[in-house]
């Protein structure tokens, strides 16, 4: 069916509906022939145009209109009945109540504690990097790989925090594997995973960035669209001193180390 | 408008040759009457050449990933092919998402200045038209309550955005589909350049006469690579800004409203690349990722 390509515009293999299995065969014939009424793909000889557009059959549904005159059914009491808590607006009962008695916020004591000063640098192992090398994701050599490669390559994703804020921690799970030498600079890195790139022959920088800075880092373009400047990069905050081997740049600055 | 004859499917599920060369020539219209008989020529049984209005052009067979479409010139003379991709070309034409995807652009381009004054935005009613007790007659409050005459209106339209969403891979879908449709139905040509000689709309509009097949209406869609780029760009702009039922967008701007409101697309191949290259990179990368070896 491939092979006729631009004639597939009656008839798509892709699409048939899988009828034998299901259905008994004296009832196909009318099904295929229901299926092919409804179909969404356009029978020969039908002109393709804004007028002859529709979505599939059952594909919307009119949301309900309440409170709109008796000949819509739902018109005075609007499906809420006569009178009563169920009756009025909003959430009832509210929300937790257990019909009186005790609900299970107020049943058991709290429990825990939520640390606002905890830093959770996104992981980055050094295996996955060799990987990311291998696969022509990543390029090394050519300057220093920052933070906004590895978002670019892949590396890490900025899905479960705002900017990649905190940062990423370069741990060394895979550094067996690691072969290529590369600069690096990330936010922080485990002690092994610092060796195994010095190994490789590449290096390891950390640096701080705070989270406007990590914006600046990955979407510099973002600061010129809204008519912004670039910001400078921040000085780390005293509780931070002395963790970063330099104090992150913006533009970073990519040049490779002297050899 | 150009109606295909309805092509019958064989027993075996696939158009027979013959009909497709019937088809293609009865519609007029040489570019699929070529397409066709190169699409012809991989079936074993054929032994379809081209036509011969095209001096015989050895075009390469169509594969399996890629359509052999002829390229043109403005007397429609073949002056070479051009590989299109099946994936963007040659798609199964979903009525629902080209549906959506309409819907979805004039949602977008809805202005939305509609507007309605509530009771506080009329003018006036400020003062307690009457007295609360002793009238025998309703209380009022204001002459601007909603349901004075000349009051204000509840829940009145004011201005809003009419935009919604639509997800991008069916954004994409939808326009495939629609270049689809128009390869299918023999409205799709691909054109050298679209360059003109001089800024003059009397030129373009004969030019486009002869190039449409005889007894078509004039209605077109001319793709170029950019407004300031070579193979169009602002000669052509200008030579088409009068002529009704023409118009004229860069690659960036090609869209399925465009394309459905009007009957024939006519892309330059460079045009053609972009848009099928913008309709299959990944989506959510950045474009500095894109590296061409992934393409």
């Amino acid at each position: 069916m491939r092979r006729l390509g631009i004639l597939s515009l009656l008839w798509s293999r892709a699409s048939e509906p899988k009828l034998s299995a299901c259905c008994p065969p004296h009832n196909s014939s009318l099904l295929v022939a229901r299926y092919l009424q409804s179909s969404s793909l356009f029978s020969s000889g039908e002109q393709v145009a804004l007028n002859n557009l529709r979505d599939n059959p059952g594909a919307l549904k009119q949301p309900k209109r309440k409170g709109r005159g008796i000949g819509s059914g739902l018109g005075k009491t609007a499906g809420r009945g006569h009178k009563g808590q169920k009756a009025r607006r909003g959430r009832s009962p509210k929300e937790g109540f257990e019909g009186g008695q005790t609900p299970l916020r107020v049943r058991f004591p709290k429990r825990g504690f939520h640390n606002s000063t905890s830093l959770n640098y996104i992981p980055l192992n050094v295996g996955r990097l060799q990987q990311l090398v291998q696969r022509g994701r990543l390029e090394v050599g050519q300057r220093v790989i920052t933070m906004r490669d590895l978002l670019e390559a892949g590396a890490v994703n900025k899905q479960s925090t705002q900017n990649l804020s905190p940062g990423v921690k370069l741990l060394a799970s895979g550094s067996k594997k690691l072969k290529t030498a590369m600069h690096l600079q990330v936010s922080q890195a485990s002690q092994a995973a610092r060796e195994a790139v010095q190994r490789a022959g590449g290096s390891v920088t950390t640096v701080y960035y705070n989270p406007l800075g990590l914006k600046a880092l990955t979407r510099p373009d973002w600061f010129p669209r809204k008519g912004r400047l670039l910001p400078a990069a921040a000085r780390p905050p005293p509780r931070l001193q002395g963790q970063h081997d330099a104090q992150g740049q913006l533009p970073p600055d990519t040049r490779l180390p002297a050899a | 408008m150009l109606a295909l004859p309805a092509l019958r499917l064989g027993r075996s599920g696939c158009y027979k040759v013959a009909q497709i060369r019937a088809v293609a020539s009865s519609c007029g219209c040489s570019a699929a009457a070529q397409a066709e008989a190169t699409l012809a020529n991989e079936t074993p049984a054929s032994s379809a050449s081209p036509d011969s209005r095209q001096g015989g052009a050895n075009v390469q067979p169509s594969d399996h990933s890629h359509l052999t479409w002829p390229v043109l010139n403005f007397a429609r003379d073949q002056v070479g092919s051009h590989r299109l991709p099946r994936s963007v070309f040659d798609v199964p034409i979903r009525r629902d998402i080209l549906h959506r995807v309409v819907r979805w652009q004039q949602a977008k381009a809805q202005q939305g200045t509609h507007a309605t004054k509530t009771r506080a935005q009329v003018r006036g009613g400020g003062r307690k038209p009457v007295s609360q007790k002793g009238t025998g007659s309703a209380r009022k409050g204001s002459i601007r309550a909603p349901h004075m005459r000349g009051g204000g209106t509840t829940h009145g339209p004011h201005p809003r955005s009419h935009a919604h969403g639509l997800f991008r891979k069916m954004r994409r879908q939808g326009l495939a589909c629609a270049l689809s449709a128009k390869a299918a139905q023999g409205q799709l040509t691909l054109i050298e350049s679209l360059q003109l000689d001089s800024i003059k709309t009397k030129l373009l509009d004969a030019k486009l006469r002869a190039f449409l097949p005889e007894g078509q209406r004039r209605s077109v869609l001319l793709i170029d690579s950019s407004k300031t780029g070579q193979d169009g760009g602002i000669h052509l702009r200008k030579a088409a800004a009068n002529l009704q039922f023409v118009d004229v967008l860069p690659q960036e701007g090609l869209n399925v409203y465009s394309i459905l409101n009007r009957d024939h697309l006519i892309l330059t191949p460079q045009a053609a690349d972009a848009v099928a290259h913008r309709v299959t990179r990944p989506i959510r990368r950045s474009p500095l990722d894109v590296k061409p070896s992934l393409l």
